[in-house]
């Protein structure tokens, strides 16, 4: 299951900025070249919650999205593939 | 043909199926990252809503799809690429909502140039569904 504490890094790992947001969510919102190229939401909540969302919303599988946040993807190869998706 | 669920006035602690499997999927498997079952779903939602200063119209029922990955449910749609998760159904769906309308306030309101093609055909398919009709800022 991907954390909090994972989707806090997969988003500091992509550069996004963080809207704070009144409800229960952040939005993380990632920009190349800038345009906004994908978004996705960081619950907020006293436990570790699950946040097996941000796979499709960053257009990758799940073991990649993984390893987005304990580092052996980097942001040169995600862009990569955002370029191979036609999604920059 | 999706179940039509009515979401709309359920709060988490009151609705009946919260934490629970709906009628209709039949067989849950728990897999690490492998989706184990997909329910498709209509969500009916007030027909307008205030978020912030702006009063959203809700044009139609919203189609989403209702996943369980990894013991936790995803409420998405696949078009506009927006996805929420949930401990429970009640939970992914209220996400689900939050989410949806966050996001087109925002895309709605960004300079169109500022937008990649993904975000671009995200707001295209919101637009099918809502429509800011009351905006204090203005």
């Amino acid at each position: 299951m991907l954390t909090t504490e994972h989707a806090e890094k997969i988003a500091k790992k992509l550069k996004a900025k963080i809207e704070k947001s009144q409800k229960g969510h952040d939005y993380a919102r990632i920009f190349f070249g800038g345009k906004l190229i994908a978004y996705f939401g960081i619950r907020r909540s006293s436990k570790d919650t699950g946040h097996d969302h941000i796979p499709r919303m960053i257009f990758l599988p799940p073991h990649k999205t993984k390893q987005l946040a304990i580092c052996t993807m980097s942001y040169e190869e995600w862009i990569e593939r955002m370029k191979e998706l036609e999604k920059i | 043909m999706p179940q039509l669920c009515d979401f709309g006035t359920s709060t988490i602690d009151s609705f009946p199926i919260h934490n629970a499997i709906p009628a209709g999927i039949s067989h849950i498997c728990h897999h690490s990252y492998e989706i184990v079952q997909v329910e498709n779903l209509l969500i009916k939602i007030d027909s307008e809503i205030t978020r912030g200063n702006n009063q959203i119209e809700v044009l139609r029922k919203i189609p989403i799809q209702i996943e369980l990955i990894d013991n936790e449910f995803v409420a998405g749609m696949e078009d506009a690429n927006i996805f929420s998760s949930g401990e429970s159904i009640i939970q992914a769906v209220d996400n689900f909502k939050d989410c949806f309308f966050e996001n087109y306030l925002y895309l709605q309101k960004a300079p169109p140039q500022s937008l990649g093609p993904g975000p671009v055909q995200s707001l295209l398919v919101m637009r099918k569904y809502l429509r800011i009709i009351e905006n204090a800022d203005h």
